[in-house]
């Protein structure tokens, strides 16, 4: 009976994780702005969700149910990670990079293109990292995600009014690091 | 005339197109006539634009097909949680206690019983002197509890003996208090018998934790007398005769420090 009932948890699971996985992987790798992050972050998800399958009432829809422990386990990370070294941030994101373009992409582009489009992925990343962790995480469900800002608000458990204010923040700040993108600034520079 | 600070408040709703039609027009007008905001707005709009150019990794179909192989290979190295050890256990309970309020009373009572028995304990006329204390070894925290329990038990025997002494002519004699106890020591004990059944862990000594409850019961009895009412100071006399506790109350205040605590 027992076994039976495992046996059931494990298909219903994987389901679940064939469905959700490359949702909840490419939202790691937004939080995270790394793949080896991403993909220990995602794994650590359904870890988690599979932990905790049988208190989900279901009451919930299971994607913001996995938005919430993907959140939760990134802040928990971030967390740990503060307190343990690691690479260069320019190194690692150059190493996320690589994984952007394949090398047929990359041979095919015009190599200027190809430097330029990378660069700006560079400096994107660089300024994400700017934020905190609940800027970064509210910044990516409004603006990668598209959720509206009452949806993000239930799927954090923070009010609507700390969403706006964290947005505002994290916009404030991305615009302050990509300055010399606006249309303005390059034509100063140009001149 | 609403100032600069209102509409900024609106500029998220603003820039991802959630505001109703009357704060849109309302918004518009604003930066209309507003040079400063129309130029933060517009530069936050610039921002959002740059990262639009964002790019996700691709990932291969090899990647996703051995997905669930390595994520069943991480669950299987990934240990289940062990249980929460019983200080952790209290430690948590405690977490999800801190925003009620009815703690803040707890909290002060404890503080000032535990308060009163280190005044009592450590600054009593009787007290070692701070000379032998410093040469003492530190207490642990089970000897704390020994010693706590001790001086319990020790304020304890003597309503016990009291208790157990009663003749039945005494209970006869009308309008005799035969046992006497101020209604502020009674309380002190019944903080005191309350605070060490806390102390005792869960998979304390059993016969002590027994005897800590039997002795709640003999403290509310007292505590709940009506007038000189004899009914139950019977009642008592039969309990400490059927459990032993005379003997309990002083095997265990001069017990040495076990792990049974």
């Amino acid at each position: 009976m027992i076994q039976q009932t495992a046996h059931r948890d494990t298909i219903k699971f994987k389901e679940i994780v064939e469905t959700y996985k490359k949702k909840v992987f490419y939202l790691a790798y937004d939080l995270t702005g790394h793949v080896e992050d991403a993909e220990d972050l995602s794994q650590e998800v359904f870890v988690k969700a599979y932990r905790g399958l049988k208190n989900f009432k279901g009451g919930a829809a299971i994607g913001s149910w996995l938005y919430r422990i993907t959140f939760n386990a990134f802040i928990d990370q971030k967390r740990k990670k503060s307190v343990r070294p690691e690479g260069q941030p320019q190194e690692r994101n150059e190493r996320a990079l690589d994984l952007v373009s394949t090398p047929e992409d990359q041979a095919s582009a015009n190599p200027e293109i190809f430097t330029e489009s990378k660069q700006i992925q560079s400096h994107i990343n660089e300024a994400l990292d700017e934020l905190s962790p609940r800027e970064r995480a509210v910044f990516i469900l409004k603006h990668y995600e598209g959720h509206k800002i009452k949806d993000i608000s239930k799927i954090l458990s923070i009010s609507e009014g700390t969403i706006k204010s964290l947005l505002f923040r994290a916009i404030r700040k991305l615009q302050e690091k990509l300055a010399f993108y606006r249309p303005e600034q390059k034509e100063e520079a140009v001149q | 005339m609403k100032g600069c600070k209102h509409y900024e408040d609106l500029f998220v709703d603003g820039l991802y197109d959630e505001l109703t039609e009357e704060e849109r027009k309302s918004l518009q007008t604003h930066l209309e006539n507003c040079p400063q905001c129309a130029s933060i707005y517009r530069q936050m709009s610039e921002s959002l634009q740059v990262m639009n150019k964002r790019q996700q990794p691709e990932m291969g179909d090899e990647y996703w097909d051995s997905y669930w192989v390595n994520l069943q290979d991480r669950m299987n190295q990934d240990p289940t949680p062990t249980p929460k050890s019983s200080l952790g256990r209290i430690h948590q309970f405690l977490l999800s206690l801190r925003s009620k309020w009815v703690l803040i009373p707890v909290a002060a009572t404890l503080l000032l019983v535990v308060g009163i028995y280190l005044g009592r304990t450590f600054f009593s006329p009787n007290s070692p002197t701070p000379a032998v204390m410093l040469a003492a070894n530190e207490p642990t925290a089970d000897q704390s509890v020994q010693s706590a329990l001790s001086q319990h038990l020790q304020d304890m025997r003597p309503m016990l003996v009291e208790c157990s002494n009663i003749s039945s002519q005494q209970l006869n004699e009308e309008n005799n208090d035969v046992v006497a106890i101020d209604r502020a020591t009674l309380k002190k004990l019944v903080v005191q018998n309350y605070l060490l059944k806390k102390m005792v862990s869960e998979n304390g000594d059993p016969t002590l934790k027994k005897m800590l409850n039997e002795l709640e019961l003999i403290l509310t009895l007292m505590s709940n007398r009506n007038g000189n009412s004899q009914q139950d100071l019977l009642s008592i006399k039969d309990i400490i005769k059927n459990q032993d506790l005379l003997f309990k109350t002083r095997i265990y205040s001069q017990k040495p420090l076990s792990k049974r605590i």
